[in-house]
This record gives structure tokens, sequence and C-alpha cells, in this order.
């Protein structure tokens, strides 16, 4: 490398790209700042959502870019600056909460597990949900309590429960207790009891 | 929590117990870090606030605690009850709130006692307690007063009778001497809580007690204030809500519920775990904490009797308790349209009345006697949750069919070829439902500070499908084999309301308005649970989240955020109330008519939550949890704590089965 002083490197701050050429550094400065300034997220729209995770309710940007195919594609998740819970910080689980949007252990096709079987089966959306609607009518015809013991009238299902709820959204929750409700379920619970 | 994340940096003392947000919640510890490098906070002259952890375990949080002790599990109502031994002996407490603000005043029935470790009333036999004794003194004048009132106002025909028609208001002493009021019950039944007595239950010495107590007791000045927050810690337990409540008293004592920087807050585990116990994922209620109803209710009238909280001061509002009717009505209206009417008492009987516990526990537990046939499990499973994974495992090999519904393959759906387990032994008909992904679907999530904030969409599912596309394609299948094949009382499935524009694909929007709630006359989305009546002209999926979608629009979807603080926080009090909403009415801090005194001035005026404009004769400041306009001054001014039949905070409570005072066991 050829002698630089402090004065000759301050100078290269003050230059900007395309007119530089090689340098005292002896590299083309200006290769390295096109590259740094291709950005993985260059042109990719920002959508807001919120961390996955726990209840702090951090604000999150997702950024996605079409593939070409007219699909989303995400690109990268990273904590929202405006908001007044974090301030875009976020945890290594929010960090990494891409991870979870994209794993590969992703069930993508309906399964079926038949009694006394080791192995799941491919299985259409049809016919699971044809099969599990008659299981939740035999269960509710088999378990259904109209009037109690004293005589009051409390139509209720005993034999069908509902689990679950702290990872989705308020109106699918909200839902899913209307639905339920309706079947007559009173086994309806989620992660807040334990 | 009463507060929320960023209130916390509020704080003069931040007591964390049962938790470890460093760790479990490191982005929301950032307000806590802020409290503590805060020179304004802390006691004394100030200096940054003071951090209290009180856990089992020395973890990261402990390391950056001013103060950490070392307790023994579970024994959090002697920790917590030696310290309101503390501030009551040293009268470190906040007086004027004490005496205003919560029920010291209220005189307890003559019966009442507590000895050898037993509340007046407790049957051996039954081993429950006969809570008759629990009751206040009732003031036969002012109720006599009360009712007058009550027939004057139905006589010009306005509005229904309370609710706590039939009870008395209960007698006052407001110099809390008489040796009934819960003031001197209180001190009596918290006597025992010597430091000594405290350090050999917890196994916290009683110096380091005392060096907590110290710090702890300055937070009883009016310009002082304490947090306490708090997670699984103090709620695994089967008497976590004593040892909650515990805490909850000293607050009250301190005066520092209903403030900024104080409260009591819980630190909450998932995403939108507050969101779905509000919609009341939870076998004992309904949406918006309404009861679920009991057997032996034959109408609207005994529910709402026996589940509304009963009027106890003529100053108390009972706003749950008078308007429970109307949020109850407003519901089944949701949910059954026109098939609830006045002449059915708005399809009361559609809703399941449960015989007994049925909560997560009963599941497995009736899995196990073969008694529950089918569980659906919707992003949770079963076998990594709860205390024992092997009895749920040998749970869900006895039920005849099992439904997983999540993105990906968890320990419950193949808990059926697990290590050691013979598939040929387990006959468990196993359906795993794969639903999409958070970032794949719209919708709200609430964090733990009430906070309803909105996501986008933004990618799209491959072969997943929503959760509630699958449960509505499934309801909708099953009402249709109810219609072929006949079957027991398919009346509430062909009664429901589906008013989606698809209604085997509703929308998140759809469903969101729906909570909110309408002007069944009008079709207009309503601005406020106060608009909700008894009468069937209004619908509300929640009542709490109504006016988080009116006319206006998705107040969740707002971002007047940190980008521009001198705009959107005026008050620098961190309110930020332009940023997505909160409930009720997008209040930050709950109960804030208790962070100002008699007069409406705040009691530390560096620190507002509401204070009373005389001028503009209105609340200022938070989102008042109260009338915006009701003048301090007037006589018939309602107590702070609008939602219990007191008005006031309860150091008494006859509404905890296991004892109006918390006690160690």
């Amino acid at each position: 490398m050829s002698q630089m002083t402090r004065r000759d490197f301050v100078k290269l701050g003050a230059v900007s790209a395309g007119a530089l050429g090689t340098t005292p550094l002896g590299f083309d400065l200006a290769e390295a700042v096109q590259v740094k300034r291709d950005l993985r997220i260059e042109g990719a729209k920002e959508v807001h959502s919120l961390c996955p995770y726990c209840a702090v309710g951090c604000s999150i940007i997702a950024y996605t870019k079409d593939d070409g195919k007219g699909h989303a594609k995400l690109l990268q998740i990273e904590g929202d600056p405006d908001s007044p819970v974090n301030e875009g910080r976020l945890c290594p689980k929010g960090a990494t909460a891409m991870q979870l949007a994209i794993s590969t252990r992703r069930v993508d096709k309906p399964l079926y597990r038949a009694p006394g079987s080791d192995k799941w089966q491919e299985i259409s959306w049809d016919e699971m949900l044809d099969k599990l609607a008659q299981r939740i009518k035999e269960s509710r015809d088999a378990t259904f309590v109209t009037t109690d013991a004293k005589g009051n009238t409390v139509n209720r299902c005993e034999g069908v429960a509902f689990a679950g709820g702290a990872t989705f959204s308020s109106e699918e929750g909200y839902f899913a207790a209307k639905l339920m409700r309706t079947l007559g379920v009173v086994h309806l619970e989620q992660q807040a009891r334990v | 929590m009463t507060n929320h994340w960023r209130d916390i940096q509020n704080a003069d003392v931040i007591i964390i117990n049962g938790a470890n947000p460093a760790e479990a919640h490191p982005v929301g510890f950032q307000w806590f870090l802020k409290a503590k490098l805060d020179p304004r906070r802390g006691v004394g002259r100030g200096g940054g606030a003071k951090m209290i952890h009180i856990d089992p375990r020395f973890t990261r949080t402990s390391a950056v605690s001013d103060v950490y002790a070392r307790i023994r599990t579970g024994t959090d109502v002697a920790f917590f009850g030696g310290l309101i031994n503390y501030v009551l002996e040293k009268n470190l407490i906040h007086h004027e709130y004490v005496k205003h603000y919560t029920n010291a005043s209220f005189l307890v029935k003559d019966g009442y006692g507590f000895s050898e470790g037993l509340f007046s009333g407790y049957d051996p036999v039954k081993r429950t307690y006969d809570t008759a004794t629990w009751a206040y003194e009732g003031d036969a004048p002012a109720q006599a007063a009360f009712e007058r009132t009550q027939k004057e106002i139905l006589a010009h025909g306005q509005g229904p009778a309370s609710a706590g028609a039939g009870v008395a208001f209960a007698k006052r002493d407001m110099q809390l001497e008489h040796p009934r009021s819960v003031f001197q019950l209180l001190r009596k039944h918290y006597a025992r809580y010597t430091p000594d007595t405290v350090a050999s239950i917890t196994g916290i010495p009683a110096d380091q007690f005392l060096e907590i107590a110290k710090i702890v007791g300055e937070t009883g000045r009016p310009d002082k204030v304490m947090t306490v927050v708090y997670a699984v810690g103090l709620t695994h337990h089967t008497t976590g809500g004593q040892l909650i409540r515990t805490a909850a008293l000293l607050q009250l004592l301190l005066g520092n519920m209903g403030r900024p920087g104080g409260g009591m807050n819980a630190e909450r585990g998932h995403a939108n775990i507050q969101g779905n116990t509000d919609n009341a994922i939870s076998w004992e209620i309904l949406p918006g904490y309404l009861r679920i109803p009991a057997p032996g209710q034959k109408n609207l009238n005994d529910y709402v009797t026996q589940s509304a909280p009963k009027k106890f001061d003529s100053n108390s509002w009972n706003f749950f308790g008078t308007n429970y009717r109307k949020f109850m009505v407003s519901l089944l209206k949701t949910w059954y349209g026109d098939k609830a009417t006045d002449k059915n008492e708005y399809a009361f009987d559609f809703i399941p009345k449960p015989f007994t516990n049925s909560s997560w526990i009963s599941i497995y537990d009736q899995a196990l006697k073969k008694k529950m046939e089918g569980l659906i499990l919707s992003g949770m499973t079963a076998t990594s949750i709860g205390p024992d994974a092997n009895q749920v495992m040998q749970a869900l090999a006895n039920l005849k069919w099992l439904a997983v519904m999540d993105p990906l393959p968890t320990t419950s759906s193949e808990f059926w070829r697990r290590p050691g387990a013979d598939p040929k032994t387990i006959q468990t008909e196993v359906f795993m439902v794969p639903s999409t992904h958070w970032i794949e679907k719209d919708g709200s999530f609430v964090n733990s500070g009430r906070w309803m904030q909105w996501k986008e969409a933004a990618i799209q599912p491959e072969g997943a499908r929503h959760d509630h596309w699958v449960l509505a394609d499934l309801f909708a299948r099953v009402k249709k084999l109810y219609a072929q094949q006949g079957g027991k009382f398919p009346d509430p499935l062909n009664a429901l309301t589906m008013n989606y524009k698809d209604p085997l694909k509703p929308e998140l929007d759809e469903l969101c308005q729906e909570i909110n709630g309408f002007d069944l006359t009008t079709g207009k989305r309503l601005a406020t649970f106060g608009a909700l009546k008894d009468d069937g002209t209004t619908s509300a999926g929640n009542w709490i989240y109504t006016g988080s979608y009116p006319e206006a629009g998705n107040l969740s979807k707002r971002r007047a955020g940190v980008q521009d603080p001198k705009k959107n926080d005026p008050t620098g009090m961190g309110f930020y109330h332009g940023w997505a909403w909160s409930w009720p009415l997008n209040r930050r801090v709950m109960y804030n008519r208790a962070s100002a005194d008699l007069n409406g001035k705040a009691w530390d005026p560096s620190r507002p939550g509401i204070e009373w404009d005389a001028t503009e004769k209105k609340w200022k400041g938070d989102v008042p949890d109260y009338p915006p306009t009701m003048d301090p001054k007037d006589p018939k001014r309602w107590g702070p704590f609008i939602m219990n039949g007191e008005g006031v905070g309860r150091l008494f409570s006859s509404s905890m089965l296991d004892g109006p005072f918390p006690e160690h066991y």
C-alpha cells in the first residue's frame, strides 16, 4: 500500500461514488460503495406486523418482495422504530421470527392418522373437514345434556373440548368462542389457565 | 396490567415478584431500566428507581436489581402480608387515599371472625365457606334514601332498577376506628406477620426484609409511586389469586393503584393471551368477563341477580353491575340475531351451563375417565404445557379423536408415535390441520398493557388454511349434518348469525366490527359501551372492545408513535393515545380517578394521571376511567373504582372463596 496521510484518508470520505477509481487504499472504493448500497430490502414492501411471541407486543416491519410469480417473499423482519412499546428493538426471539415464518418444518397438507396406525396419511381438505365434522356431531350427540338431574335446562356438550387461543388474533379467538359456545361446549380453555 | 409497559419508566420503586423480565420480556424490560437510570425516580432524593427482585432463583433480573431476596415458593402472602403489617405499624400508608378510595371505613357485620386459621362460616363436611358472615353491616337510612331516589327515577321512566336491589349499603366509620371497620380488622389480621414470622415462612432474613420494607414504605407518600410486576411465579399456584391479591392490598394502602408508575402489572406470556382471555376462551366466562350462566338460572333476571356485582354504597357507580344486563343482551343479539328477542330471554338458554369446574386440567381428567370424546387443540400443544405431560399423553390416547390446528407438528400431534409409545395400542384418530401463521393474516393482538394493535398480512399461505376459515367450514358442515340427519338440539347452530360476505371465509375485519358492536336500528358502529342497551337494539361481541372500531374506523391501526413524541405524547407521561387502542375506551392507566385527590388535583403533579380542569369542567390527561365531566366536588360523585359494587378498592372482599383477607397456609 502506498503512503497515506491522515489528511488523505479524511478526504476519501468527502468524495462520492463513481468519481474515485482506484484510491490510495489500493482498491476501487466506488465498487465497494455500490455493493454496500444494494440493500437486500431495496424496493421491498414494508408491512406492519407484530411479534408472535410474548405479550410485550413489539411492532415489527416485515419486508417482502414479489417473487415474480405473484407471491410475496419474506426477506427480513425488523423492529419498528415508531412503536412506543419497543421503539424498534427486538429480543432474540422477535429478531429471528422470520425463521418461524419460513420454517421448512411447516405442515402444508392435511394429515390423518387412523386408529392404531403408526403413520400419517395425506388426506384432502374436503375429506378431512367432512370426517372431522362427523366426529364433532357424533360426540356432541353422544354427550349432550339438555336438562340436568335437577331438571334445569343446561344445553351443554360435555364430550367435546377446545383448548388454545393465545397465539392467534382476537378476532379469530372471539370467533372460536362464538362457535364453540353455540355447539354447547363447556370445556373451552387456553394458555391463560396454565 | 392495570398500567402498561412504557408506564413502568414512571415508577420510583419496582417490585418484581415471580418474574424474570430481563430474560422473558427483555424489550419490555427497557422501561424498567429507564426508570433505574432516571435521576428523578427513586426514594429519598431520587437518583434512580429502586428495583427489588423477589424470586426463588437468582436470575439476570436479580443481577441488575438493587435488592434480590430469595423467597420460598408460594409464601408470597407472608411476604406481602409482612409489608402490609410494616406500613400499617409505622404509619406509612397514604391516609387520604385509604380513607376515601378503599373500603377501609366499611363496617363488617358482627359475626365475622378469624381464628386458628379459619374464617367464620367454615363447613368442615363440605370443606367450603358459607360467606354470609363476610358481609358488610347494613346502613338502613342510606339504603332507604337510595331506594326512594330509585323509585323517583323509575317513576320518571328513566332506566331499570339497580342490580343492587335487595342488598344493603354498608355502614362506614370514616375515622377508621371502629373495631369492625375493615381497617381495624386488616390491622389485626396482618399483625401476626412480623419480620421474624415473615423470615421463618419465606426464608428471607428479617434484616433483608426490613431493608425492602423501608424502601417500599417510602412509596406511601403521595409524591412517590411503586409498581408491582409479576408473572407465573405468582400465578402458578392453586393459591395464586390470594398471593396476587395480597400485593394489591399493599398497593391500595400505599395509594399506588390508578397512578402512572403504579398498579398491578402482570407480564403475560403470549402474543395474544390477553385478547383471547378478554374474548373468553375460558370455561367460566363469556366475552367481556361476563359469567357463564349456571344451572338453575331460568332467565336473564336470575342470571343477572346471581352474576352482577351489587351496589354497596350510594357513591358507588357499580358500572359493571348496573350495565350487566345490557352487555349480556347485546352479546346474545350479536350471536343469535333475530332469534334472540324479548320473548325468549334473548336466547339465554342457548348458552351452555357448566355443571362444575370445566377448566384445562378437567379436559384431560375427563378424557382419562372416557367422558371426553374429542379435543380440538389450536396453536397450543397440551403435552408440553401444564403440570403433568404423562397424564396428558395418556388422556390423548383415551380420546376418540383429536384435531391439532397448527402450522407445525407438535408434541400433541405426534404423541401417538413418541419414543416409547406403541401406536397399535393407541386408538385415537388424529387430524393434523395445517393452519396459518400470524404473519399470513391480519387481525389484532392485545399485549399485557391492554393495547390492541392491528397487524397486516405480509405473505400468503401456501397449503395451510386460516384457523377461522377452517372453523367456519367445519361449523357449516356440522350444521348441514344436523339438517340431513337430525340430532340433539341444533337450534343454536341454526340461529347463529354469520353476517359475513362469505360465511365460509369471514374476514377478520368483519369480526373486528362485530366485536365492537352496532346500533341495530341504524346499522352504525358504536363508539362506546355506554350506548349499549338491554332492549335488543344494540349488539356487541365484546363490550370492553366497544369503541375500538367506531364509524371513524379501526382505531387499533393507528400509528401516532415515537416518531413525533411532542405531538403524540403531549403530557410526556407515555400515554401515546394515538397509537393503537387500549381497552376500555383507550384509557391507558385503569382506575385513574384514584391518581387525583378529592378535589381532582394530582397526588403527584409531576406525574399526573387525570386532573380536574375546573374552568372547562372536565377531566384532562389520560382518558378518564370515570365520567369525563363528573365534578369531584359533587356530593353524588362516584368513587374511583367504578367496576366493583363498593366503588372503592376492596381491602376486604367476600368475592374470594377462600377468605376475605389473604392468609398464608
